[in-house]
């Protein structure tokens, strides 16, 4: 690594005008994050006609911006209304949305965004020393290895987010089996379509998301709320800030938490949603205090947040590195960089990395001015929650219309998310996951193709899962993580 | 009793799809198990869990006879608000999106507590904020009806 050009890309990120689009991007990734269905891609596709006035620097610094804000934003209105404004945050209501309920709304965005922020700029720092080895790593990552890691993410769900663990694994079937309609991506023949032509294309998990988690809380609330009690829902709102020193209590969640982030991440096609809901898996596996986890524990929100936004860096390295975006969001800026002229790939590196490094170090830099900058505008966002809840309830139906509609333009996408809410309010009422459905719902369709193709690659061979070592370890640890709590839960009672 | 209705339907719900499998083409699998192997796999096991928690819900319920706690004010509030946005998603495409949020905003608020002309003020201004932030700054192509409405709409975006 030549540090006079690492020096330099850290000077070309300094100039003002280059902050600016940094802060400037951040704010708008924020924003665009925190809308359920304006994904940070949408957001990034916006801003693309503003880059092409720019240098090659600058517009790139404003989209890597933009996408590391709205890692974070997905959080706001997960901790705030149990909507997940990216799939990335679902793990974040499990604990965000309880200590919200409890008053703590300022605490949980203060620990949302302070370890977003690390979990940025630890993969950042990863990605300086380590990017072209991780990227040599992740091609090695084939099938197999792909079909165990979301084994992993499903058997994390059956642990978390409900009470019964028999409801979570139905709820999660539920969203494989929902994965699975539409054209089959391996022969054409079409599933569960039941003649209608909409459903070739399959189901979006966002309109699932938004019903499943914000109309359903809202049919939820008018379920339980009294005459004229919509009036009273804000007012013991604390908008206590976070201090650094408790943060700094939870520093080996973090570090865990960002480091496996920042791994999965990595991998092409895997994301912020199997990062996250590892990472929590493993807090509430090496948690001391288990029988906190779902009601507002502060690891819960810690260890979803720090790994999502550690993956959202990740995903740069094959991005960049080899030209292989992992995610839509990315593949977009694998076009705009394109479009400035720059070849993504190996060559990359050796032939222009001091843009490598200006794109590593704006990240940087958007992480850092999330972490000051986040940590103003926490009070700010929790103070919405001072409005009555019969001024809110509305607001996040129509954001819940908007936000269905506008991923393919269609009003079939508002039915899904009514449709969704209901079964969600049902969900709710009966202990049922709504989360794990959505985790099935994003892991299933990857699931399944991995599965398939690695039996098409070794002839049938259902043993393959066990003897690529990579494959054989992640589905070890699954293994562990369903048979580790039964026997020690044994053991404490044999004693 | 409610909870028990429900795991019924989630049982009917896997029936139709386990039907729905039978049906799947398979005729052009190049992997062993085909378009419908791994859809089959998760309806037994959905089935399975679906049965043993069938079972857990029917002891809880002989023991405990819980009954579904929503109040008949709760379960009015609900049931028009679905119909409200049944209502919205139904004539949207006819209307346009302009006028339906706004009428949706206002039966959402009185369906809310907040009555009368409040509701129509809070409509009015949360309508407005709704078309500005999504129509004019961010572009969302919102429908904009049939005929006058489509119309109407282009005066606005």
């Amino acid at each position: 690594m030549d540090i006079n050009l690492l020096i330099e890309a850290f000077l070309n990120i300094l100039v003002p005008s280059n902050l600016m689009l940094v802060v400037g991007g951040m704010m708008l990734g924020v924003f665009f994050g925190a809308l359920p269905g304006i994904s940070s891609s949408m957001g990034i596709v916006l801003m693309m006609p503003f880059t092409y006035y720019m240098g090659i620097i600058p517009s790139i610094i404003l989209l890597v911006a933009l996408y590391a804000g709205s890692a974070y934003g997905g959080s706001i209105t997960a901790i705030m209304f149990n909507t997940p404004g990216t799939p990335g945050a679902v793990a974040t209501t499990f604990d965000g949305y309880p200590m919200s309920q409890k008053g703590k709304a300022g605490r949980a965005l203060g620990l949302a965004v302070s370890s977003s922020a690390v979990g940025g700029i630890i993969s950042v720092l990863i990605m300086l020393v380590l990017a072209p080895p991780m990227s040599r790593f992740a091609l090695k990552i084939q099938s197999a290895e792909y079909f165990a890691l979301t084994v992993l993410g499903i058997v994390c769900i059956a642990g978390i987010g409900s009470k019964n663990i028999e409801k979570a694994l139905i709820t999660g079937g539920f969203g494989i089996l929902i994965a699975m309609m539409g054209l089959d991506p391996m022969t054409g023949a079409s599933r569960f379509t039941f003649g209608d032509v909409r459903l070739l294309n399959g189901i979006e998990f966002i309109p699932v998301m938004i019903g499943a988690f914000a109309l359903a809380e809202v049919l939820k609330k008018l379920s339980e709320s009294l005459e004229a009690g919509f009036d009273t829902s804000g007012e013991n709102i604390s908008l206590e800030a976070l201090k650094l020193k408790d943060l700094l209590m939870h520093k080996i969640v973090l570090l865990k938490s960002s480091l496996i982030g920042t791994v999965i991440g990595i991998l092409p096609g895997t994301g912020g949603s199997i990062a996250s809901i590892v990472s929590y898996g493993e807090a509430v596996r090496s948690g001391k205090n288990k029988e906190e986890f779902g009601k507002g524990c502060e690891e819960g929100i810690i260890a979803p947040e720090a790994a999502n936004n550690a993956a959202a860096g990740g995903a740069m390295i094959p991005t960049l590195v080899l030209g292989i975006p992992g995610s839509p969001t990315t593949a977009i800026i694998l076009a705009a960089l394109t479009l400035q002229g720059l070849q993504p790939g190996p060559q990359l590196m050796t032939e222009q990395p001091l843009m490598l490094y200006s794109i590593f170090f704006s990240m940087f830099i958007a992480s850092v001015v999330v972490f000051f900058g986040g940590r103003l505008g926490v009070k700010a966002f929790a103070a919405v929650l001072k409005l009555p809840y019969g001024i809110l309830g509305p607001i996040i139906v129509a954001f819940s219309i908007i936000g269905s509609y506008a991923i393919t333009n269609d009003m079939f996408q508002v039915w899904i998310m009514i449709f969704f809410g209901i079964v969600g309010f049902f969900f709710k009422k009966f202990e049922f996951s709504g989360a794990a459905l959505v985790l099935g719902l994003v892991l299933g369709s990857m699931m399944e193709e991995n599965f398939r193709r690695q039996l098409v690659l070794t002839d049938g061979n259902y043993m393959s899962f066990f003897q690529r070592p990579i494959s054989l370890i992640i589905l070890i640890i699954a293994i562990l993580t369903v048979v580790y709590p039964i026997i020690s839960s044994k053991f404490k009672k044999a004693n | 009793m409610g909870e028990i209705l429900f795991h019924i339907f989630l049982l009917g719900i896997v029936a139709v799809f386990g039907i729905s499998s039978t049906n799947i083409n398979t005729a052009r699998a190049t992997d062993p198990m085909g378009p419908s192997g791994f859809p089959i796999i998760i309806l037994t096991f959905i089935g399975i869990l679906l049965i043993v928690s069938l079972v857990k819900a029917v002891k809880k319920y002989r023991e405990e006879k819980t009954k579904m706690e929503i109040t008949k004010t709760g379960l009015k509030r609900i049931i028009l608000l679905l119909l409200s946005l049944a209502g919205f998603a139904l004539v949207t495409p006819k209307i346009g999106f302009i006028i339906s949020i706004f009428v949706l905003f206002i039966l959402m608020f009185n369906i809310m507590g907040q009555t009368g002309f409040k509701s129509i003020i809070l409509g009015l201004g949360s309508a407005t904020a709704i078309i500005l932030l999504f129509v004019v700054v961010l572009s969302v192509p919102l429908p904009r009806g049939l005929g006058i409405f489509k119309e109407l709409s282009y005066l606005i975006y």
